[in-house]
């Protein structure tokens, strides 16, 4: 299903509940062989924190500016 | 020929008959975790709203609530996820999901993370513009759906799976209108069952109910918030399940799969 073909049903496997293309699976089984995707968690939790920090941040300013804005 | 984008209608159906079938403990655990952040908001909401022009005065005391707000959401976060999952895969297997719900994967619990923060951070910032709070709604809903397609950590995966499913854009429009229609339905509803317990225990002798009825009335801002926020938490299942199945259904007519479900279902049926 990520490379987005039709599968018959003789083609389709199932992983973690989705049907996939065999390609898609072999690539994955790889990718799970090759270990943790350090590059990506890196940039996903340097992500997530500064979202978090700044969210909170935005919360505040812009609750501030609409309550003064009367 | 079918339409390659699901109807309204039949998004609408299944969804209202999946949620009873997952809602045993699915749910509750989406309930659990939603509650405090929805009532935190809610509490955040009066507080600006009675500190008007002096709210800066008081950054301090604001920051921290707004810190609370983040952590909670991201718990918040963590049960869709998990509730998302559970109706992701009672779809695929027709089957009650079990302890198999809750093992969201970490690559996709932390992509919808960082994707929900980015839409909830960006409509704060554009609260201005009326639109941007149903845009935000629409796009934290699908990125709760797509959750489980994604299987890597990526910056990029979670808005290339949301691009995908803006493929049904009417759909999506006619699914937040109704949607917003039964918000308000379904606090209209909070508020008259509130009103009954109201006019049950006024039958009550000696009870002085005269501060309650001030309390439980329009007039009220904490009220109305509460009924706001009650209504939503009421129909939250409802639009994560239908936001799940219009991604399922649209993925799996795009694929073919549709037709493979339909034939086991038929199969197990058969007598």
């Amino acid at each position: 299903m990520s490379c987005r073909k039709a599968l018959c049903q003789e083609c389709a496997s199932a992983w973690e509940g989705i049907y996939y293309c065999a390609a898609c699976v072999t690539e994955m089984r790889q990718e799970r062989g090759r270990g943790v995707a350090w590059g990506g968690w890196l940039l996903v939790g340097t992500a997530v924190v500064a979202l978090a920090w700044m969210h909170a941040r935005v919360l505040v300013w812009v609750g501030v500016l609409i309550a003064s804005w009367k | 020929m079918r339409s390659a984008r699901p109807a309204l209608t039949e998004v609408l159906d299944d969804a209202v008959e999946i949620v009873p079938l997952v809602a045993l403990p699915w749910l509750g655990l989406l309930w659990l975790t939603a509650i405090p952040l929805r009532f935190l908001q809610a509490h955040i909401i009066v507080r600006f709203a009675e500190l008007g022009p002096e709210a800066s005065r008081y950054g301090h005391h604001l920051a921290e609530l707004a810190t609370w707000a983040t952590l909670l959401l991201v718990v918040s976060l963590w049960g869709r996820a998990v509730f998302v999952r559970a109706v992701h895969l009672r779809l695929r297997t027709h089957e009650a999901p079990g302890a198999a719900a809750l093992r969201v994967t970490a690559p996709s619990l932390a992509c919808y993370v960082y994707a929900a923060l980015a839409i909830e951070a960006s409509c704060y910032a554009t609260l201005f513009t009326l639109v941007s709070l149903p845009v935000a709604v629409m796009l934290a809903g699908l990125a709760a759906a797509t959750t489980p397609l994604i299987t890597r950590p990526s910056l990029i995966a979670p808005w290339r799976e949301l691009l995908a499913t803006m493929r049904g854009g009417l759909v999506l429009m006619g699914l937040l209108l109704v949607f917003a229609a039964a918000w308000l339905l379904a606090s209209a509803n909070l508020y008259f069952a509130f009103r009954l317990g109201l006019w049950i225990a006024g039958a009550v002798p000696g009870l002085d109910l005269s501060r309650w009825d001030a309390l439980l009335s329009f007039g009220n801002f904490r009220f109305v918030l509460v009924l706001l926020t009650g209504g939503g938490l009421a129909v939250e299942p409802f639009w994560l399940a239908a936001l799940t199945l219009y991604v399922h259904k649209l993925r799996a007519r795009a694929s073919g799969d549709d037709l493979r479900l339909w034939f086991d279902r038929l199969r197990s049926e058969a007598p």
